[in-house]
């Protein structure tokens, strides 16, 4: 291969758009719609996982409280407690201790701490709830008998696990729209190439009879899908920046939902997917259409 | 230069094309394939182009058994021939210097080569003063003249022409025959397929005919029997 072959592939590869410009167009707006679909689910996934997190982050603590427990009863929980993997921090606080949290709060003014309104606690710290490492921790606090025969009432624990549960879904969700959107790209990519060799069918034909290789009667088409997917991916990229960048603006002017990814973050880690993604349909796409034609 | 031994063909449809055809074509022979239609001339042609298989036999092109070449060998074995078909094929879009070097372009050869080689086989076929016209300005004649010099700018060592003159009138056909001919003069092996009998009885070339997929006479200097 040299400059020249490279060269002519490159010329071969617009004059077939020139030609075919309503096919390019075609192609270059289902591209579009179909990258601003991908581009769009990431974006909901970033930010999913940004909520997430921040929400995971809040609720990695979680609170048991006890009915009355003895000073050997504590000693023995907490030292069962500290076995269990997962578990980074532990505090035992006192009926007494819980009353003063909730009157320094406003939330015990009517209530003394004599009504026995208030039980004993054990608060916990858990690490990488967003691995989803929150169920068999239950499961272990749950299988100290010493604690679990004791237990009033816990808080933390559904909640977090719904975050997890959700950050799950989402992300399994995401990540299958996304694979169902490539293979809808490769599809649009196949027919816009497919529409783009039948009208060059009668030049690939005498291209093998000559003596033409595979290779080379491929490249000009493999060229003119990227030039399509790449084309679409920037103008995704610059819609993104426009529409997405002000809402993200807006939202932080106004002190609105905390956890939106800012644009630039987006941008960058988006740019990188919509171009391995235009890279790959662009490629994937039309080499599949022009197999057919080169059994000549 | 080209053997076929004991090549049948039946196609996928179960009709028989060819069979038990064998026969030797030497270095600068020019040879007549013809028959009536559906005896067999195209499928013989298919099978030296490698456009399909033998189901039974061997091709041999300069003592090089060809007939199972791996597919990403074909292109190097079609470089060695040129091809004229019986519609001209040529690029609509694309003038008469751009039609012959495209198939120069298309084997990778570099620019230098393309501005020496394509001008030379215009003079050949009388068309270098038309060679910034576009095919829809020349008439049948001439398009298959820019196909000849298509076929030949790579130097092939054999030229197979399919009805070459099918869509031509009788003396633009014979034009086309001397051109073939001078071609063939210069070393050049070149086989036709074709109906044209007045042009084969006079040119006294080998005449090899095919009736019912099988080879009925091969003459050397023969003619239209039928």
């Amino acid at each position: 291969m040299n400059f020249n072959t490279i060269g002519y592939w490159i010329l071969e590869s617009i004059e077939g758009i020139k030609k075919n410009k309503k096919t390019f167009f075609i192609g270059l707006g289902t591209m579009f719609f179909m990258l601003t679909l991908i581009g769009g689910l990431y974006i909901i996934y970033l930010n999913a996982n940004s909520f997430m997190g921040d929400v995971s982050e809040s609720e990695s603590k979680v609170e048991i409280f006890v009915n009355d427990v003895t000073e050997d009863d504590v000693t023995i929980i907490l030292s069962k407690l500290y076995q269990i993997d997962g578990i980074s921090d532990i505090e035992y606080v006192t009926a007494e201790q819980n009353y003063e949290d909730a009157k320094a709060l406003g939330l015990a003014e009517a209530i003394s701490v004599e009504d026995n309104a208030f039980h004993p606690s054990f608060k916990l710290t858990i690490d990488n709830v967003k691995n989803g490492n929150i169920s068999p921790i239950r499961n272990a606090i749950h299988g100290i008998p010493e604690l679990y025969e004791k237990i009033h009432s816990e808080k933390g624990f559904e909640t977090t696990e719904t975050v997890i549960k959700w950050a799950i879904t989402v992300r399994v969700v995401t990540w299958t729209l996304l694979i169902i959107f490539i293979l809808i790209g490769c599809f649009i990519m196949m027919n816009s190439i497919k529409l783009a060799l039948y009208s060059r069918r009668k030049e690939i034909s005498i291209m093998k009879y000559v003596g033409a290789t595979d290779r080379f009667t491929k490249a000009p088409f493999i060229i003119e899908g990227l030039i399509i997917a790449i084309l679409a991916a920037c103008i995704t990229l610059i819609v993104t920046r426009l529409v997405y960048g002000g809402l993200a603006e807006f939202a932080e002017a106004n002190k609105m939902f905390s956890f939106v990814v800012p644009v630039n973050e987006v941008l960058g880690s988006m740019s990188i997917l919509l171009f391995v993604v235009a890279v790959g349909i662009g490629t994937i796409g039309s080499s599949m259409s022009i197999s057919k034609y080169l059994d000549v | 230069m080209i053997t076929f031994e004991n090549i049948s063909k039946t196609y996928a449809t179960g009709i028989e094309a060819v069979h038990d055809v064998s026969l030797e074509i030497e270095k600068g022979d020019f040879a007549f394939f013809i028959g009536p239609s559906g005896c067999g001339k195209s499928t013989l042609m298919k099978l030296l182009l490698k456009e399909i298989e033998p189901t039974v036999g061997k091709i041999y092109i300069n003592g090089k058994d060809i007939t199972h070449m791996p597919r990403k060998n074909i292109p190097y074995l079609r470089r060695s021939m040129g091809i004229v078909f019986q519609d001209f094929r040529l690029l609509q879009d694309k003038t008469v210097y751009e039609n012959v070097a495209f198939a120069m372009r298309v084997i990778e050869a570099n620019s230098k080569l393309i501005k020496k080689q394509v001008p030379n086989a215009l003079s050949l076929v009388g068309l270098l003063n038309k060679a910034n016209m576009y095919p829809d300005e020349l008439s049948g004649g001439e398009q298959q003249r820019v196909a000849v010099a298509r076929a030949l700018v790579n130097n092939p060592m054999m030229l197979i022409a399919d009805e070459p003159t099918g869509n031509l009138d009788p003396d633009t056909a014979w034009e086309i025959m001397s051109l073939l001919n001078d071609i063939n003069r210069r070393g050049t092996t070149v086989i036709v397929a074709t109906h044209a009998k007045e042009i084969v009885d006079k040119m006294q070339k080998r005449v090899i005919e095919i009736d019912k997929g099988v080879i009925h006479s091969d003459i050397k200097k023969g003619v239209y029997t039928k």
